[in-house]
């Protein structure tokens, strides 16, 4: 056996020990991502379903969707800008 | 037969005016990594894939000098990675990764003047010069890449003047062996104990010169463990800092080796450095392109406790000039199957969107945001700021413009986009000029990783064109997956639905990386890698996203992976799959059921030996598998066999040379490969040797 192979099994158990610690997530919470989830399906009912959208409202509902993410991760780091 | 290099797509940016220079609005970073203060108070700053060294002065607002090009001369480099000042003499120790050596180079105020290198002799034959510390007189240096006895790693001890004095290959005195796998990092206490960022095993290991370990008092044991990530430590106001130690944030411990809390906020940080006022330090953070000054007072780093340290500079500016690239992971192509059929060179189903006057308007347009966009030190932001929608509505009209209406000096079978995730955005090309990408779309949500394009077996209801494929774009961070379709009245690329969402169920992701689309039943197969698992979905012909099943576990068995990062789907319904922590590819039926497994872990360039494989991507009867440690394209037949492969390590963009290779596109046996440290897509073609 290599040290490859023991590194990975090491590893391996890491992974099972945070995710036990439930630790493992990133940045975003799954209640972030619920949330983020439903605010795309709402920017598709009113983009793609509503034929009579002004393009504006559509580009706009697209910007507010990516600036909300944005927000949710610019809360969680800093970058010095 | 053969895999060769061809070109790169990615601006590159790093002219400077006449030094000395303000770092803002001038400073365009690749990739930084090890920074220090020399004698004189001043930053230095190891422009890694720019293959160059800065000095700025203590504030970070002026650039006084820069050495060095990309090369193996002796005012060359090829990856500077870490930077060492010698602690009494006027000397910069500079380990030069990509050449397999360490720099000595001596400054004063005005100049840099290179000593000597050392490490890259026969007797030596340094593999992977990371780290690097001083003690009385005495140099160590983490020689990342080395291979002894069963692949481990070593420390290698230098004289001051890089005379060769010994290696250490194990860490001894505990009950086993510590072994040594791809260390990094290094820090040395007022002790003189070498701690090392032992990244193949995520722990921060300790021992004297002699490798002998020094355990912490807490645990009895010369390791911390428990780390997400162990890829640098420092020893800063007598506490062990651990970049990555847990995500997003810089863990601190205690040299007893009890965890005191983290330093929060951080991306991915990589190098800290002291610096000469109190609670001060200097942190790269390689991914954002950003060198910062930070201030935090260690001691309330306590009980758990995260602190978020005060930003008092940092330098490096956006990464968003044209056609240049920050963090890009994926790419895509095939999104434009009717003019590929077409001998014309525009777009039957296209064109009649644009008159001849709605085309000359948008391209006065176009030219005055491209000048726009020139102004130098403008960053992203601030356009944005100014005039939001307006930008990315011209960047959006251009791509398409320019995709569908080729220039005269476009190629069939090109076009290309990229995810330029730093910038939140895909761009294309559809030429294969460095300098030609574009962006190309409203500004996709942080975290958005994978990208495929996919073309239903059928039109779909509310699908506005099904001449043109829809792009499946995976998101890291969210665990969500976006399908868009281009709008051709709003002219946007909108979602045109999603599914996903961050979790464990069986309809949730987890880290979701690279995606592949099944060329029979057009189903879409995710690598769900913070899941240990394939997610199988499937958009039906009502245009209904619904998740077909999963499989796998995490393990390293038959039907098991760790950490999955990309998958490919064959024509006779084969699933490759990277699985990338068990350094093997697995192979199963569309169904998940194990077919066959090949590769065994170890170094080597042109055969079954992988090391984190990362991608695959499966194409005209061959598998191709970027393997990212030993840094190669290979590529096997349906035997399994490696018939052909490409390896190079390092920064020079002439040879074709890799950092961190992502996810891979091939198509036309042409292989896309962008590496998200380099900022640039590699293009290599596979010459298959029948003339196809």
């Amino acid at each position: 056996m290599s040290v490859f192979t023991r590194a990975a099994a090491k590893r391996r158990k890491d992974q099972q020990q945070l995710e036990r610690q439930g630790s493992s997530m990133g940045a975003v919470s799954e209640a972030d991502s619920e949330e983020l989830l439903e605010t795309i399906r709402d920017v598709i009912r009113k983009t793609a379903t509503e034929p009579n959208v002004d393009r504006g409202v559509a580009v706009e509902q697209l910007s507010r969707l990516q600036e909300k993410h944005h927000k949710l991760l610019a809360g969680k780091c800093i970058t010095g800008s | 037969m053969g895999v060769e290099y061809k070109t790169h797509l990615g601006s590159v940016i790093r002219d400077l005016p006449v030094l000395p220079v303000a770092a803002a609005g001038h400073l365009s970073l690749n990739t930084p990594v090890g920074s220090c203060v020399d004698h004189f108070g001043r930053v230095w700053l190891a422009d890694t894939s720019h293959n160059r060294l800065l000095v700025m002065d203590a504030e970070l607002e002026t650039i006084l000098m820069v050495f060095g090009s990309t090369g193996s001369g002796d005012r060359q480099f090829n990856m500077p990675f870490r930077l060492l000042p010698h602690p009494e003499k006027r000397y910069i120790y500079v380990t030069d990764i990509g050449n397999h050596r360490v720099h000595i180079l001596s400054y004063d105020e005005n100049t840099i003047t290179p000593i000597s290198t050392f490490g890259d002799t026969s007797n030596i034959d340094l593999k992977g010069p990371n780290g690097i510390v001083y003690y009385r007189g005495q140099l160590c240096v983490a020689d990342e890449f080395y291979e002894g006895p069963d692949g481990v790693s070593r420390l290698a001890v230098f004289r001051d003047d890089g005379e060769y004095l010994y290696d250490i290959h194990q860490i001894t005195g505990y009950k086993t062996p510590v072994e040594l796998l791809w260390p990094q990092g290094l820090s040395v206490d007022r002790q003189g104990r070498i701690y090392i960022a032992n990244t193949g095993f995520n722990t921060v290991v300790r021992c004297d010169w002699q490798g002998n370990g020094v355990a912490f008092s807490s645990t009895g044991k010369p390791y911390i463990d428990g780390l997400e990530l162990a890829r640098d430590v420092a020893i800063i106001q007598g506490r062990v800092l651990i970049p990555g130690g847990k995500s997003n944030a810089i863990s601190v411990y205690s040299q007893n080796g009890v965890s005191q809390g983290a330093l929060a906020g951080y991306f991915s940080p990589i190098q800290i450095t002291e610096f000469p006022q109190e609670n001060t330090f200097l942190v790269t953070e390689p991914i954002l392109a950003s060198l910062q000054l930070h201030k935090a007072n260690l001691r309330r780093v306590q009980h758990g406790r995260d602190i978020y340290p005060d930003v008092l500079a940092q330098v490096g500016d956006e990464r968003d000039s044209k056609g240049q690239l920050h963090f890009a992971t994926s790419a895509a192509g095939d999104i434009t199957p009717e003019r590929r059929s077409a001998s014309t060179a525009q777009s039957p189903t296209m064109m009649p969107w644009f008159s001849q006057e709605q085309v000359g308007h948008l391209k006065q347009q176009q030219e005055k945001f491209l000048k726009l966009t020139e102004i130098p030190g403008m960053p992203t932001w601030l356009n944005m700021g100014l005039n939001w929608q307006m930008e990315w509505m011209q960047r959006w009209q251009r791509s398409w413009l320019s995709l569908f209406m080729p220039s005269s000096n476009s190629v069939e079978d090109e076009s290309l986009w990229v995810v330029d995730a730093g910038n939140y955005q895909l761009q294309s090309t559809d030429n294969l000029k460095s300098n030609s990408l574009r962006s190309a779309s409203m500004p996709l949500l942080p975290g958005s990783l994978g990208v495929t394009s996919l073309t239903p077996l059928n039109p779909l209801p509310g699908q506005f064109d099904p001449d043109i494929p829809l792009l499946v774009v995976s998101n890291f961070l969210s665990g969500i997956v976006t399908i868009y379709q281009y709008h051709p009245f709003y002219k946007e690329l909108i979602p045109y639905t999603v599914f996903g969402s961050l979790g464990h169920f069986p309809w949730q992701l987890n880290k979701p990386q690279g995606l592949a689309i099944d060329p029979v039943s057009r189903d879409i197969f995710i690598a769900d890698s913070g899941n240990n698992r394939i997610a199988r979905w499937r958009l039906n012909r009502l245009g209904i996203v619904g998740l077909v099943d999963t499989f796998g576990t995490l393990g390293d068995g038959d039907d098991q992976f760790h950490t999955p990062s990309d998958i490919a789907v064959s024509d006779d319904g084969l699933c490759y799959i990277s699985d990338q922590f068990n350094h093997r590819i697995q192979v199963t039926d569309l169904q998940g059921r194990p077919v066959r497994r090949f590769g065994q872990p170890g170094y080597g360039t042109d055969d079954d030996h992988f090391l984190l494989p990362t991608s695959v991507e499966f194409e005209q009867g061959y598998l191709f598998v970027s393997d990212l440690v030993n840094r190669a394209v290979k590529v096997f037949d349906r035997n399994d066999q490696c018939v052909s492969a490409f390896a190079a390590f390092g920064a020079d963009s002439s040879k074709g040379q890799l950092w961190m290779p992502y996810l891979m596109h091939v198509r036309n046996r042409r292989i896309y490969l962008p590496d998200c440290a380099l900022n640039r897509v590699n293009v290599y073609h596979f010459d298959a040797g029948d003339h196809a």
